[in-house]
């Protein structure tokens, strides 16, 4: 019987579908009646759909302007 | 003669590489041809040197050595992986180079801090939609911030797996770690990035939630009290 320590240090394997059959049956079954686990595995889901949905790091315009400057610059020079 | 890319990646084009026609005009010396290659991936890179170095400067440093590198180093490309990924690699290399240099002291001291499977101390629901509660370029800002605090190692692993989407074997290879380790530091990264994002995007606390909170709390002194007689009647000492 897994605890809720170890269920959530399996959080992260469940999510990425990386379990052996008994251990997901007992993630999910521990899932089912720990409303704690259950919102830190829901909260932890919804953490990586907002990251992937929000876009980081874009690049400011100027920024690749004066990459594409500095590059054509150094090749002319090399 | 050598061999062009398109000549040795007969693979990469039935996985579809959209870069080699390019890459071949660029072997040629075609210098418009690199720009475009740059415009292509600098959005990419960027990411990655951000997402590493958690620093515009740094991440530009890193950007301008990765596009010298590629373009040096183009003719050594043959096709084993797609372009985007060889180039990504020079990219992940170059960005942690800049940060050894800059802050020497990152080392797995970091990874020491946080305890395996430690429960948030405060757990409540969050709000079903956060567009409703925050514009999406304060998201973002407040995904970045959170990203930006992460320990670098964790970071790492992180920006690989969960902002570039590289595979666990992808980014551990790309680490220079295992597979467990990367695993291990991806657990810890996605539960601190949670923690810090709950700070927004968590409900007010209720009634209920509040009541949940002491009984969790209860339930977990009580199990912390049974573990404890358990250990002392199997013989473990006090």
């Amino acid at each position: 019987m897994m605890d809720c320590k170890q269920i959530l240090s399996e959080v992260s394997n469940y999510l990425d579908g990386d379990l052996s059959k008994e251990v997901k049956q007992a993630v999910e079954g521990h899932l089912g009646k720990c409303t704690r686990c259950s919102l830190v595995y829901s909260t932890t889901r919804e953490t990586l759909r907002i990251v992937s949905d929000c876009g980081v790091f874009t690049i400011p315009v100027a920024e690749g302007t004066r990459l594409r400057a500095r590059l054509k610059e150094l090749f002319v020079q090399g | 003669m050598s061999e062009s890319p398109s000549d040795v990646s007969g693979e990469n084009l039935a996985r579809g590489d959209d870069d080699l026609p390019l890459l071949d005009r660029v072997l040629a010396g075609d210098a418009k041809a690199f720009e475009e290659l740059v415009r292509r991936h600098e959005q990419r890179v960027y990411r990655v040197a951000m997402g590493i170095t958690a620093n515009h400067e740094d991440a530009e440093e890193a950007m301008q050595q990765t596009f010298l590198k590629v373009h040096q180093h183009v003719s050594e490309f043959h096709g084993s992986s797609k372009f985007s990924t060889w180039m990504t690699r020079i990219a992940i290399n170059e960005a942690l180079q800049i940060r050894r240099r800059r802050r020497p002291n990152v080392s797995l001291d970091e990874l020491q801090d946080t305890k395996d499977g430690s429960l948030p101390k405060e757990l409540r629901d969050w709000h079903d939609n956060p567009a409703q509660v925050f514009e999406k370029t304060r998201i973002r800002e407040i995904v970045e911030a959170a990203i930006q605090s992460l320990p670098p190692l964790y970071r790492d692993a992180f920006v690989l797996r969960d902002v570039e989407g590289f595979t666990t074997e992808e980014a551990a290879a790309a680490l220079g770690i295992s597979q467990t380790a990367l695993k291990t530091r991806l657990l810890r990264a996605r539960l601190m990035m949670r923690d810090a994002l709950a700070v927004f995007l968590q409900r007010k606390p209720t009634l209920a939630s509040r009541a949940s909170q002491v009984r969790w709390k209860i339930q977990d002194a009580l199990l912390a009290g049974m573990r404890r007689a358990w250990k002392r009647a199997d013989g473990g000492g006090p």
